[in-house]
């Protein structure tokens, strides 16, 4: 049932992403929604449901974009295992540390497509363009981490005890 | 108690009394000391009238503008509805006025075109920056294919990637990944054009020694074998020649502007080269 509710959240946040924002907010269109939702997901919930849905939304965004199949998929997977891994040694449950969290997952899905992309056409080129995508990127993740943070919290409570009957999921 | 020959004399007494009266104030005003007391009475009633009056209007004020505030403001409510849904109708009629114009654009490449096109919506675009991408809402249903040349009015849009039965991925020109066969119109000098993503191209592989000039046209070569021969591309933005090398640096700049794309035409079935010289 998690499972359920989560791929259909990602897949409301993938249409978003893919047509309500380039077309009236194009600047937020180049932020990629699904790095908060995975980076909660991996901090905040259970393995069970989890693992399938980040898979799941990886080759959903792999197969609508017009990368290399695979990218995103490996982005949200190294996302989820460094973070995951990071909840033994640090408690998560804190808006500021979820901020930093998401500014570095952004840093790491842009250090991972330059890489690809530096691969597919050879030369390493970092214009003004990319620069621009960086800093908009990370300036997005800065101003709507908090916000998105106690935005998953609140629905993602709701549907727990919608599912479990008061009972919430937890990590 | 009185007579009336009496009544008769005092009623005559008062007539005559009062027809005097009357008269000398019809002179006094007339006269300067009738001028004096008017004025007179004017200085001292005035204020008071000018106090009265305003009060009288303060209070028609109230009235007309607090009590009645209550079916203005019903009213109010209504013409402002009114207004949203004028507004939205007009909106309505400026968007089909602008889809007019541009679907009437489409219907005169679909007529002046040789080639057999098919017409999509925008639906999508990429969900990474990096990579430049739409999706289309027609698909193998319509006769579209993997390899398929996407075009608008004013150029190359880019071509098909993948087909499902309803939808379709257009790689556009601008994508790090696209290369299209390019000559440039007033030269014939031929190149590479490949897109670095913020929306431009480099025409890659120009000699040297060809003639290239800022603001010249750029229009497909029909060598890649994806892309009829002569559909513009772009116009030259930015040349550089070095003294050493074989290719030149230049620029391309789309004559489509990839941020506003809405509707495109999907060329089917390209014509061969032969066909196109016929």
């Amino acid at each position: 049932m998690h499972f359920l509710v989560y791929f259909i959240f990602s897949v409301f946040l993938i249409c978003i992403q893919t047509t309500l924002f380039p077309a009236f907010f194009r600047l937020f269109a180049q932020y990629d929604l699904l790095i908060p939702f995975v980076v909660y997901l991996t901090l905040f919930r259970s393995s069970i449901g989890v693992l399938p849905v980040i898979l799941l939304s990886g080759c959903l965004m792999d197969l609508l974009s017009g990368g290399i199949i695979g990218i995103h998929i490996a982005t949200y997977i190294l996302i989820l295992i460094c973070f995951r891994t990071a909840t033994v040694y640090f408690h998560f449950k804190n808006s500021i540390l979820f901020q930093m969290v998401i500014i570095l997952s952004v840093l790491m899905e842009n250090i991972i497509f330059g890489m690809v992309i530096s691969l597919q056409t050879i030369t390493v080129n970092f214009s003004f363009y990319s620069g621009s995508v960086l800093v908009t990127q990370l300036i997005w993740a800065v101003i709507s981490s908090p916000m998105v943070y106690f935005m998953f919290d609140y629905i993602f409570n709701r549907i727990d005890k919608l599912i479990t009957g008061g009972l919430r999921e937890r990590v | 108690m009185f007579s009336k020959k009496t009544m008769v004399a005092v009623g005559a007494v008062v007539l005559i009394g009062l027809y005097i009266i009357v008269f000398s104030f019809a002179y006094l005003r007339h006269s300067s000391v009738g001028d004096v007391a008017t004025r007179t009475a004017l200085f001292l009633v005035s204020p008071f009238q000018a106090a009265f009056s305003s009060s009288m209007h303060l209070i028609d004020d109230i009235w007309t503008h607090y009590f009645f505030l209550i079916s203005v403001s019903k009213e109010n409510d209504e013409l402002k509805k009114k207004l949203a849904q004028a507004i939205r109708k007009n909106n309505g009629c400026r968007e089909i006025e602008l889809s007019n114009n541009r679907l009437v654009e489409f219907v005169k490449l679909k007529q002046q075109s040789p080639f057999h096109l098919e017409a999509a919506q925008v639906i999508a675009r990429d969900p990474s920056p990096w990579y430049k991408t739409i999706i289309i809402n027609k698909g193998t249903d319509d006769g579209i294919t993997a390899g398929c040349p996407v075009i608008v009015p004013k150029g190359i849009v880019g071509y098909v990637l993948t087909a499902s039965s309803r939808d379709a991925k257009v790689l556009l020109i601008i994508d790090r990944n696209s290369s299209v066969d390019a000559l440039v119109q007033r030269t014939r000098a031929r190149g590479l054009t490949q897109g670095v993503t913020r929306g431009l191209c480099r025409f890659e592989f120009a000699l040297r020694k060809r003639d290239i000039k800022i603001g010249d046209n750029v229009v497909s070569s029909g060598f890649d074998g994806i892309y009829p021969k002569g559909i513009r591309m772009g116009y030259i933005s930015k040349v550089i020649r070095r003294n050493s090398g074989l290719f030149q640096d230049v620029e391309l700049t789309p004559y489509v502007d990839f941020t506003t794309l809405e509707e495109v035409m999907i060329i089917l079935r390209p014509p061969s080269q032969d066909n196109m010289e016929d």
